[in-house]
């Protein structure tokens, strides 16, 4: 077939099978499609489509493979690296229209889902026959399914239950070329190597995502958080460790730091200690007799460790309440400061204090204050850099002090992203966690499924010029910004 | 325990330039695992002496090791510290290693419950067929950066590179464990087993043979006790078993030297079924073994691979033959075409000379 040139010619092209209404060209209506969760990264795409079957996708992903157009593929919209920025000279692919839950199979314990479902509305829909789908990302009233694949999205359950990769059993994808292919299976293994685990985490850039199969858990019997205050971060920390030596692995275990909790307690007004420097909120969950025994055990570990305060939730109501001011933590953060960027570092749980300690070292030097939230169980930081981007330069100071709170978790032994993913936010970064060697081994893996580059290009692994141009600057301090790949940072 | 990983790289490196084809080995113990490959011209590559435990931090939860350290090393080690593997891969009387047991991913009786070796993987550091001494992933739970490529090679056999260390994460040993066994034809077990898995109760296995259902319930003692209570009441003629009978029966499960896998010759074929855990009974009356709630099956016998194939696929899986039969021929349904480019274009990304354990998972690749 002969190249396309003319973006309009491809609009035409895609308005003879999908609704011309749903073919956007104008700017104006363009707009909400030119950033994602993390709003300083904009870009304006050529076109957005939004098909409604998949033979539409496949139609899609076929014209723009011939003409070499990239591909951008969107879900909710909800990341928090920039990795669903729309790419200047492509197409955005948005699947918003795709948000059947296809068939809960009660027995087998599985869901087919649509990727635009809603990841919430999966447990919504299961809790009619007594299931839940465990991957809970703060964002989870709002974010989908085939977006929590691409980027293999956490939450605060998966210390006990994994992240999406441990609770997907299969998945449809369209490649480049527009073929639909299988992965996985409704079994619980497919022979060969692992491409399930392969596309998790992807972000967009080995395929379109048109189906899922999750697996569904029995709704636990019973769940308690108890709700305790300590003096100090490095106290918290230590708890931490003594539980799991206990054997406990708890459903959820979080903590947050003084300037988080009176945020969060301002907002939410969950009865957090405000005298604290340090919260710990650990839900056990099991059947009725497992998780009384185990509230006694981590109750009284916290007094014996020295925990300023403990309260056990004695009802949904207050067990909800609790976990209110953590899951609203962000926003509450927002209350108090104009902007805050949020990194998402992880750590061997072992170098907390180092790692809290520094990054307040860090605060001083960039004179920006900082907020920790933390999946405190598996090691996950997610620290709020508090700014103000209508002060000229406060944005890049706040970029430039993230990046070294990432290459501090590299050096501790942890890594630039726990859950939501590289994108065009980290891709620096990368240079930093990998070698060459390394960087080349993925782009031969990207080369596997997408030989023209065109899913999502810029995002996720770096070419390897800018590594090595990154790594210099490293070395002497600089301004970096020349090296900002796609996308204009605000 | 010694560290060979310069000697590996060598090895690999020398293949390369003589453009010869290698075998990886471990423990030997999963020899007969895949296709048979006869290349007598292929060097064979052994990690059986690069072994040993590189960092252990209980507290972590997280483990590393070379890739030639046996189980047997690992779990001695973690009892040390009331800890366990957070999965159950056959252990084949103590030679099976953990880089041959991530790159079949191979799990035990727990797996629908604790997960497999490939969930628990946390990093590896691999050798690729450029020669290239590559690490990804890490020693921390959660892990975004760049592709997964140390999951990927759970079940790649090898194929894509010789794994020198992995890390993975460790578990709290459980503190109680019963098991029930009870009176159910095939299609009730099916029924059973995937009724109690939707129940949130401790259940750490469950598997049919001999017209027997096994349920094993492990966790706090007071759950799996409260949970006994309740079930025999649904079960017929239930019997708990004794501590040993459990244990004995349960690990012969694991290490599939069963009555039901011994009990054949070498040569006869050996059928696994990984499919919808639901799927209803097939074949009825023939000799079946039952696991994962139903979602591992077991065959033996001689049928038509492409009928088998075809209700594996009905039932939304596969059948691969898994022992016996002729290995020289495909021991899985041919993939589609666009399947089969993906699978080649991979391979080739990572091991563009074919030349590890080539025609090991595939006679096309």
């Amino acid at each position: 077939m002969k190249q396309i040139n003319n973006i309009e010619i491809l609009a035409e092209t895609f308005r003879q099978f999908i609704d011309p209404e749903y073919v956007i060209v104008d700017k104006e209506t363009q707009k909400v499609y030119d950033c994602d969760g993390l709003a300083a990264y904009t870009e304006m795409p050529k076109l957005v489509v939004l098909p409604d079957n998949v033979e539409q996708i496949q139609r899609v992903m076929r014209l723009c493979h011939e003409n070499k157009v990239p591909v951008v593929a969107r879900g909710a919209g909800t990341s928090l690296s920039a990795g669903a920025t729309p790419h200047k000279d492509g197409v955005v692919l948005s699947l918003a229209k795709f948000k059947n839950i296809v068939n809960i199979d009660p027995l087998a314990r599985t869901a087919r889902l649509q990727p635009g479902v809603r990841n919430l509305a999966i447990s919504e829909a299961a809790s009619d026959v007594g299931l839940y789908y465990a991957p809970d990302p703060s964002s989870q009233i709002a974010c989908s399914i085939g977006g929590n694949v691409a980027e293999n999205a956490g939450g605060v359950h998966c210390l006990k239950y994994g992240l999406t990769v441990h609770n997907i059993i299969k998945l449809q994808m369209v490649t480049v070329e527009g073929e639909l292919v299988t992965i996985g299976s409704d079994g619980l293994d497919t022979y060969g190597a692992d491409f399930l685990a392969l596309i998790h985490g992807s972000e967009g850039m080995l395929g379109i995502i048109t189906e899922v199969t999750v697996r569904l858990l029995p709704l636990p019997e019973k769940a308690q958080v108890i709700l305790a205050g300590f003096d100090s971060v490095k106290t918290a920390g230590d708890c931490v460790g003594a539980i799991i030596s206990e054997g406990i692995i708890p459903g959820g275990l979080e903590m947050m730091d003084g300037y988080a909790i009176k945020a969060a307690e301002a907002f939410a007004k969950a009865g957090y200690p405000l005298d604290a420097e340090a919260l710990l909120l650990c839900e056990v969950d099991g059947t009725v007799e497992e998780v009384q025994e185990h509230i006694d055990q981590v109750a009284g570990l916290f007094k014996k460790l020295g925990a300023t305060s403990v309260r056990i939730s004695q009802s949904e109501a207050e067990r909800a309440l609790f976990w209110k001011g953590r899951k609203s933590a962000f926003p509450a953060v927002g209350r108090i400061s104009p902007d805050y960027y949020c990194m998402d570092g992880t750590i061997p749980r072992g170098q907390l204090s180092h790692v809290l300690t520094e990054i307040n070292r860090l605060s001083e030097v960039y004179d920006l204050r900082v907020a920790n939230v933390f999946h405190a169980g598996d090691g996950n930081l997610h620290p709020l850099i508090l700014f103000d981007s209508s002060i000229p330069g406060e944005f890049e100071k706040t970029e430039e002090f993230g990046g070294k709170i990432l290459e501090l978790c590299v050096e501790v032994g942890g890594c630039i992203t726990g859950e939501h993913g590289v994108g065009l936010e980290k891709i620096r970064q990368m240079a930093v966690q990998f070698n060459d060697l390394e960087i080349a081994q993925f782009h031969s893996i990207k080369a596997a499924f997408d030989a023209n580059g065109t899913l999502n290009p810029g995002k996720g692994i770096p070419v390897l010029k800018r590594c090595q141009e990154y790594r210099a600057l490293l070395k002497k301090p600089a301004n970096d910004e020349a090296l900002n790949e796609g996308g204009n940072a605000a | 325990m010694s560290d060979q990983s310069s000697q590996l790289i060598d090895q690999v490196k020398s293949c390369i330039d003589k453009k010869q084809k290698i075998i990886i080995e471990g423990g030997g113990t999963k020899k007969n695992l895949g296709r048979s490959t006869q290349d007598d011209a292929a060097q064979v590559i052994s990690t059986k002496e690069h072994t040993g435990i590189i960092n252990y931090e209980p507290v972590e939860l997280v483990m590393t090791v070379r890739a030639g350290t046996t189980l047997k090393e690992i779990d001695d080690a973690l009892a040390e510290n009331k800890q366990v593997l957070a999965c159950d891969p056959p252990r084949f009387d103590g030679n099976a290693t953990f880089g041959g047991s991530f790159a079949t991913n191979l799990s035990g009786p727990s797996r629908p419950w604790l997960g497999s070796i490939r969930d628990h993987v946390l990093g590896v550091n691999l050798i690729n067929g450029n020669g290239d001494f590559l690490r990804f992933g890490g020693k921390v739970m959660k892990n975004v950066a760049g592709y997964d490529v140390s999951r990927l090679q759970a079940g790649a056999m090898g194929t894509l590179g010789l794994m020198t260390e992995i890390s993975f994460k460790v578990l709290p040993k459980v503190a109680a464990s019963i098991t029930l066994r009870a009176e159910a034809t095939q299609a009730e077990a099916i029924r059973l087993m995937n009724e109690f898995s939707g129940q949130p109760k401790p259940l750490m296995g469950a598997c049919w043979l001999n017209n027997h259902l096994y349920l094993r319930l492990s966790g706090a003692k007071s759950a799996v006790e409260g949970t006994v209570k309740q079930w025999l009441k649904k079960l017929s003629n239930p019997k708990q078993l004794s501590e040993a009978d459990a244990l004995i029966f349960w690990s012969n499960l694991r290490e599939q030297r069963d009555s039901f896998f011994s009990d054949r010759e070498a040569s006869d074929p050996l059928w696994r079924f990984s499919l919808n855990s639901a799927a209803p009974v097939h074949l009825d009356g023939e000799r079946w073994l039952l696991d994962w709630a139903g979602s591992q099956r077991w065959l033996k016998g001689d049928y038509s691979q492409a009928e088998l194939s075809a209700w594996a696929g009905e039932q939304g899986g596969e059948v691969v033959l898994y022992q016996g039969g002729d290995r020289t021929q495909e021991i899985i349904t041919e993939p589609n075409s666009v399947m089969k480019t993906l699978q080649n274009n991979i391979k080739h990304s990572f091991d563009p000379h074919n030349i590890f354990n080539a025609g090991r998972l595939f006679g096309w690749m």
